[in-house]
Parts: C-alpha cells; sequence; structure tokens
C-alpha cells in the first residue's frame, strides 16, 4: 500500500458524493419548481382538488 | 391501521411520505456518519489491499442498491400490468434514475479499486459486463420513458422492458458462480455465512443501511414529484381547454417564473 492508492479512495469517495448531491439537488429543485407551477395554476383558477394521478 | 391499499391513494402518498422523509432522512445521515466514522477511524486495513478495502465499503452498498432499484422496478411494473395503478408507475419511472445513478456510483468506484488491486480500470469479466449491461438497461429505460407520454400504453410499454431486463439480475447475483472471474465470489450473503471478518463487516453493513435509508428517502421524493408533475400537466390541460371553450387569457399557460 502506498500512498498514491489514497488517490483512489479520496476519488472514490468524491464521485459517490457528487452523484448523491446532484441527485439530490435535482430532486429539490424539481419539487420547487413543480410546487410553484401548481401554486400558480390553482391560484388561477384551475383548482380541481382531486388527488388523482 | 392504514390499508395497504389506500396508501395508492396519491393524496394518503402525500401526506404519509411528508411524516415519513424526515426521519428517513435523518436515518440516513446518521447511519452513513457513523458508517464513515467507522470506515475511517475504526475498521483496520486488509492484509491484502491495505487502505484501499476502504474503496469497498461504498462500492458493495451501491452494487446492493443498483440490483435492489431494478427489483423496485420490477415489483412496480407488475402493478402496473396487473392493477394498472399509475401510482405504480411513477415508482417504476423514477427508480430507473436512481438505479443508474448507483450503477454508475458501483462501477466507478469498482474501476477505482481495480487499478491499484489489479493493475487495471476494466477487464471484461462476466460479473463487470452484467452490471454494465444492467446500467445500459437503465439507461435504455430513462431513454424509453422519455419518448413516449404518459399514457397507460407507454407505461405499459415500460413495464414488459422492465420485466424482460430482470434476467439480468440473477446473472449478477450468479456470474461469479457460474463462470470463472476475476471479481471475488460473494463474502457476505452465501450460504455458508458472511467470510468477512466482524471489523469490516459491521461498517459494511451500517454504510448499507444508510445508503439504503437514502435510496428510499431519493426515491420517495421523486415519486412525489411525479405525482405534482402529472397533477401539473393535468391542470395546464384544463387551463388550456377552458381558454378555448370560454376563451379564457393565454396568462395561465405561461411558463412559471
Amino acid at each position: 500500500m502506498t500512498d498514491e492508492h489514497w488517490g483512489y479512495i479520496v476519488l472514490a469517495y468524491g464521485v459517490t458524493a457528487a452523484t448523491i448531491l446532484v441527485l439530490l439537488i435535482r430532486i429539490l429543485l424539481e419539487h420547487r419548481r413543480l410546487g410553484g407551477e401548481l401554486a400558480r395554476l390553482e391560484k388561477n383558477g384551475a383548482g380541481d382538488r382531486e388527488e388523482t394521478l | 391501521m392504514i390499508a395497504f391499499s389506500s396508501l395508492a391513494n396519491p393524496a394518503v402518498f402525500l401526506r404519509l411520505t411528508r411524516r415519513v422523509l424526515p426521519w428517513l432522512g435523518a436515518a440516513s445521515a446518521l447511519l452513513i456518519g457513523l458508517g464513515l466514522y467507522l470506515v475511517f477511524f475504526v475498521a483496520p486495513a486488509d492484509y491484502q489491499q491495505g487502505e484501499t478495502v476502504k474503496i469497498m465499503y461504498i462500492h458493495v452498498p451501491a452494487a446492493w442498491l443498483a440490483m435492489f432499484a431494478y427489483v423496485t422496478m420490477t415489483s412496480a411494473s407488475l402493478g402496473v400490468l396487473v392493477w394498472r395503478h399509475p401510482l405504480a408507475d411513477a415508482a417504476q419511472k423514477t427508480a430507473a434514475t436512481l438505479g443508474a445513478a448507483f450503477t454508475f456510483i458501483c462501477l466507478v468506484t469498482g474501476s477505482l479499486w481495480g487499478k491499484p488491486m489489479w493493475g487495471t480500470f476494466w477487464v471484461w469479466d462476466a460479473r463487470l459486463t452484467s452490471m454494465l449491461i444492467l446500467f445500459l438497461l437503465y439507461l435504455g429505460l430513462i431513454a424509453l420513458r422519455q419518448t413516449m407520454e404518459d399514457s397507460p400504453r407507454g407505461a405499459r410499454i415500460a413495464a414488459i422492458m422492465t420485466l424482460v431486463g430482470f434476467v439480468d439480475i440473477p446473472i449478477i447475483k450468479y456470474s461469479v458462480d457460474w463462470w470463472n472471474t476475476l471479481h471475488q465470489p460473494a463474502s457476505v450473503f452465501r450460504a455458508g455465512g458472511p467470510t468477512i471478518a466482524a471489523s469490516m463487516l459491521w461498517p459494511l453493513l451500517i454504510m448499507a443501511l444508510g445508503a439504503t435509508a437514502l435510496f428510499l428517502a431519493l426515491h420517495l421524493m421523486a415519486i412525489r414529484n411525479e405525482i405534482l408533475r402529472r397533477r401539473v400537466a393535468r391542470l395546464a390541460l384544463q387551463v388550456a381547454a377552458a381558454g378555448e371553450d370560454g376563451g379564457a387569457s393565454g396568462q395561465l399557460l405561461e411558463p412559471a417564473q
């Protein structure tokens, strides 16, 4: 085991953290965008409050 | 007690997941935090791999979740085909992105472990190849969903494709037994019990539990988004129809700021 192997370890954990963060941020931003759009539509009178898909 | 079938109601689902998500997120953060502490400050270096074994603590949970996501998609696909429930379709659709992400993590961390240990980032070994096929399956299913509208027919086609792709899961699991592979055989879930030392097994299991809680939290959040997205699309259509019928103003269709 040499010190250079730490580079692989740091890279592995870095890629993992970055991937999870991108997923999380993407989901949160999407939620915010959709929430805003839904509120705007309901405010403009398109509000059927039925909880259907 | 809430009947299982009532959970399939989007309103109940949204209400319940709003309550569950903070706990799931907290559990995930605590378990991963504890797991990382054990990995970097308690778990010993491997006598052959040295410190490079630390990559295993993320590689193995990512591999398990890559397959778990596909099993989730397959179960949801059965829900689509048998009960034709839109919530099952939302679960199937949203799990694909998460599955692709965890498969990507598995492939990258495996390559980064392979270079110092095997001397190469990649070999066309049965386990590695079948995992790459899983990644391509996820990408194919994501592309398929993007080309189809949110129609029941589109949902059924995606569900059938998912079921066909399920054949890769047992191949991944048993590839190390069926073929001579460079990848090591199973060392945790095997008939004779784990072969891994307890000092390494516990950090691995805690990391796996934390990653599973994270996956579940992300999946629930993504399903909630999908429910909202479909509701927005339906309301936008209603507004458009009302505009055509009664000359309602077009401002309702302007994109959100």
